[in-house]
């Protein structure tokens, strides 16, 4: 029996012994290369999950609608760790939880494979992944060519929290530097660096995909949909897009867990990662924190040390 | 029959007149925009990941000007409207055919919205046929098709290094000069055939959505619209993409001395979308919201104005990120009603 | 709704969403919490004034520009001249603000928008007006109609049962004395509970309606209220005889443009800011129960 196979076996053995009432996983999607999430309550449907490099959704990201409710979830590395954020916060209760934790080698990004055949990402209409290729038409990729960036330098491919596992831990190291493209923006003038800010965010619609996708992102009511007091205008100039950008990702500042779900689901192609991962590398240097490592942890935005960096206090 | 090589003269002097609006890369993207050059339009594509409505709709177009005077905002003014003669090239049937739809809403009944007709009525739509219809285009289900000459002032179509240009509508025939252009020859008119044979053949098998205007009404308290939402994240890219979807918010946005009234695209799939100042919400959860969705395309506007509210473009299937895809809610509506069908018909029994 | 007048004289109807000015006449406090204010509006143009003809039931958008706008049902009769009444209950964004507006300020006004009261239905019927707490606006409208429009013969009994928590949640409370003086109507207030120093009806305004209104044979009901007070009045005018036809009520729903073009107000297939906001209960029972 596959490892896949056992793993439907364990959830719905978790849906009929009342352990879960429902299991959130991948199912293959309608549009090629990338699955969908699905919510399985019947046992009998547990052959519908799936696991692949199309599974990019962070399914975390559904977890606190169903607070307080007994749900099994699939978590690749990444994921795992926003769970482990969510435990941090207290929107989720390890007990209602039954995780199955994804030795994931990465997903794939549509978008390069669409940029590495030169044709537009629609154009797409015949592709699959068999092994390490991913095979599209008569073309063949290679696997590790069109992984979403984020994932060719990942360090977290081993699930963090789990109650069952899938897969073999990887063994590739991650080529390069994680912040990589953090160091490259810091390295320009803060004109330059605003240059490139203002002109990432030109594409922006506004459509709110990035903060929805985002596990961490589970305010009630967001500051943008606050209408008193009202912060926030409908209108798409560019400030009101920087705006939005710069305050999400403050309000991220040592919550986020850098798993990329923001930049997949932005229809524009939008690289949001950079700017959160900015701040990631900052938390990490300021207060030696990462969101997401340990369920115990109080995140350093919320607590105070004697040692804090306070060199920017007057 | 117009030379593909002939067109890029033909377009200069196009722009002599009109401001031409067209399919070019900005800002990354492949989108409608204005074009000051026509090097820079791009005509063998798919489609573009944002609809033309913003040719008639903006997303943000402010309305209404006022100037404050001592304490009071006042001096009320209308933005001017405008009335650009414009040539719209390069749109796709299927855009083609949502403008007929954004014009049931904006230019007709009791109320006539005059931004929207003023940009309308001075704009002659240039439809490309659709050489290359994707995985996810469904027009054919409305009985449309990437031939489709609806809504289109003048048509073109591939004919290998020619384009086919036909007259539509009187203002498109209006504007070609049969003389000018010379008629095609027959190679050029079996080749387009050829084109759209085989364009025709790349469409996938899918059930016409005509008739399900019919199965909605039945289906308003139905568990399929929990199921179908369960994974919306309810980001509003499909609205946002959508070549029909036109609701709006109108804001006032106020400056240091003076203020304007926005109108700016809203989306039905938002939680706030529909709620009370009280805090009073008719729709509450993304089911009633996607319920809303699927009423208001496929049975509130054919009831209210003859017209589907979906062209079958399918960029919302591809832009959603969760791949919700609206071709399998309608075949779980169509199966939820199949299945009370025949729940009822075995109670009669 | 032949009694529905859409205004063709008034050059913003070339542009529906252009609003006219009007300034600030008069604020005065409905209840003694002072959470409900009316505002009186008169048109900063003659000829304004002159195109703007309404009928009871409909309603405007008002605008506090730099804020925005809201829709407000118009509480003055058409037979009121020189001002526009809109009660206002302060709730969010723009009604916080027009409650700090003082007269003289500069109020935008579109309108008037959606549809009326049945009158043509209403006339050689009795007629029942029944509203509960912040919900009376247009009913207001509605009785100083019948009562001052020069038809009032063309209407048979009139009777009013207005309800709400307690007497100071009462609104237009010298417009319900002066009418409790008139022989031409029956005017029963009433409040949930006893206090002292009230003197008249003490009880819900389902059961009220049990005790005063008028043979459903040859009536009209018109109910305006919280839901709670519909659901439970509802039974009460079935068992009395009214049918579904018979009874009206306003619906209210966030609404942006007004003009039904936004996609936001709608019930069904219906647009509370066209179709409606008056709709009969038969009408309602065909469209979903989503508002």
């Amino acid at each position: 029996m596959s490892a896949l196979q056992t793993v439907r076996d364990t959830v719905a053995g978790w849906l009929r012994s009342g352990e879960i009432e429902l299991f959130i996983g991948y199912e293959a999607g309608t549009v090629p290369l990338r699955a969908t999430p699905t919510f399985i309550r019947n046992p009998e449907d547990v052959d519908r999950l799936i696991w692949d490099a199309t599974c990019e959704n962070n399914l975390a990201a559904f977890l606190p609608k169903y607070r307080g409710k007994k749900v099994g979830i699939m978590v690749k590395g990444c994921d795992s760790h926003a769970v482990i954020g969510l435990l941090q916060e207290g929107q989720v209760i390890r007990e209602n939880l039954r995780i199955v934790g994804v030795h994931c080698p990465g997903v794939v990004d549509v978008r390069r494979v669409a940029a590495q055949l030169g044709v537009p990402v629609e154009q797409i209409d015949d592709a699959r992944i068999e092994g390490e290729q991913v095979i599209v038409g008569e073309q063949t990729l290679a696997l590790r060519d069109v992984l979403f960036e984020g994932c060719q330098t990942c360090t977290c491919h081993a699930p963090a929290i789990y109650d069952v596992t899938l897969g073999e831990p990887v063994v590739d190291a991650a080529e390069g530097d994680s912040f990589a493209h953090v160091r490259e923006m810091e390295a320009l003038s803060a004109e330059e660096r605003w240059v490139r800010f203002a002109q990432e965010l030109e594409r922006c619609n506004l459509c709110f995909a990035c903060r929805n996708a985002c596990p961490m992102c589970y305010c009630n009511i967001c500051f943008v949909d606050r209408s008193m007091p009202r912060w926030f205008n409908q209108t798409t100039q560019p400030e009101d897009k920087q705006f939005y950008q710069v305050m999400r990702t403050f309000h991220l500042a040592g919550r986020c867990v850098g798993c990329g779900a923001c930049t997949r689901a932005c229809p524009q192609g939008i690289n949001i990662r950079l700017f959160l991962d900015k701040l990631r590398a900052d938390v990490q240097e300021l207060y030696g924190y990462e969101a997401g490592e340990d369920a115990e942890a109080k995140p350093p935005l919320t607590t105070y040390r004697e040692d804090d960096y306070n060199d920017f206090i007057l | 029959m117009l030379s593909k090589k002939a067109l890029t003269s033909t377009l200069y002097d196009l722009m002599d007149l009109y401001r031409v609006i067209a399919p070019c890369q900005r800002d990354g993207e492949l989108r409608f925009d204005r074009v000051s050059s026509p090097r820079e339009i791009v005509l063998d594509y798919g489609n573009t990941a944002k609809s033309p409505k913003g040719v008639f709709f903006p997303q943000n177009e402010a309305m209404i000007k006022f100037g404050r005077q001592v304490d009071q905002f006042n001096q009320i003014k209308q933005v001017p409207l405008d009335r650009t003669p414009t040539v719209l090239l390069g749109v796709r049937p299927c855009d083609a055919r949502s403008f007929l739809l954004l014009d049931a809403v904006f230019a007709q009944g009791r109320y006539l919205d005059p931004y929207y007709q003023a940009r309308r009525q001075n704009t002659l739509i240039v439809t490309m046929a659709c050489a290359s219809p994707r995985q996810t285009c469904f027009c054919h289900a409305f009985g449309s098709g990437p031939y489709d000459r609806e809504g289109s002032d003048i048509f073109l179509r591939d004919a290998g290094d020619a384009y086919l240009v036909e007259g539509v509508s009187q203002k498109g025939r209006d504007l070609i000069y049969q003389g000018y252009l010379g008629r095609a020859s027959q190679a050029y008119l079996d080749k387009a055939v050829e084109i759209e044979a085989q364009a025709n053949a790349r469409l996938a098998d899918i059930e016409p959505v005509a008739g399900i205007e019919k199965l909605l009404p039945g289906l308003f308290d139905s568990p399929i619209w929990q199921e179908i939402s369960e994974k919306c994240i309810a980001c509003g890219t499909c609205t946002y993409a959508c070549p029909t979807c036109h609701c709006f918010n109108i804001e006032d946005r106020v400056l240091a001395n003076s203020g304007e009234r926005v109108r700016a695209w809203d989306s039905c799939m938002y939680q706030f979308f529909t709620q009370h100042a009280s805090g009073h919400n008719p729709r509450p959860d993304q089911a009633a919201r996607w319920r809303q969705r699927t009423m208001h395309k496929f049975e509130y506007l054919p009831r209210n104005v003859g017209l589907f509210g979906c062209v079958g473009c399918g960029r919302c299937v591809q832009s959603c990120p969760v791949r919700l895809d609206i071709r399998g809610v309608l075949r779980r509506v169509r199966a939820a009603a199949e299945a009370a069908a025949t729940a009822g018909a075995n109670v009669e029994e | 709704m032949s009694d529905t007048h859409v205004c063709t004289c008034n050059p913003s109807t070339q542009n529906p969403y252009l609003p006219i000015s009007m300034v600030l006449q008069r604020v005065t406090d409905e209840v003694d919490d002072r959470t409900i204010k009316s505002f009186d509006l008169a048109f900063a143009r003659e000829e304004d004034a002159r195109c703007f003809k309404y009928t009871p039931g409909q309603f405007c958008e008002v605008s506090v520009f730099g804020e925005g706008e809201a829709p407000f049902g118009i509480a003055s009769s058409p037979t009121e001249q020189g001002f526009v009444r809109f009660t206002v209950k302060k709730a969010g964004v723009v009604t916080t603000k027009l409650h700090n507006c003082k007269p003289g300020d500069v109020i935008g006004l579109r309108g008037p928008l959606g549809n009326s009261f049945p009158l043509d239905l209403m006339r050689g019927k009795d007629i029942v007006v029944i509203g509960g707490g912040f919900a009376f606006t247009t009913l207001r409208s509605l009785i100083i109609y019948l009562l001052e429009s020069g038809e009032r013969d063309r209407f048979g009994k009139i009777t009013v049962i207005y309800g709400a928590r307690d007497p100071g949640l009462l609104m237009y409370k010298e417009d319900l004395a002066a009418w409790e003086q008139r022989g031409d109507i029956e005017v029963c207030q009433t409040i949930d509970r006893g206090v002292p120093g009230w003197s008249r009806r003490v009880g819900f305004v389902p059961n009220v309606t049990e005790e005063v209104a008028p043979n459903a044979a040859n009536a009209v009901a018109v109910i305006c209220g919280p839901p709670i007070m519909i659901k439970f009045t509802l039974p009460v005018m079935t068992k009395l005889g009214f049918g579904k036809e018979q009874i009206y009520t306003s619906l209210e729903n966030r609404m942006k443009c007004g003009i039904g073009k936004c996609g936001r107000c709608n019930v069904g297939h219906k647009y509370v800011c066209l179709d409606g906001p008056v709709f009969s209960m038969a009408e309602l029972d065909q469209l979903p129960s989503e508002y």
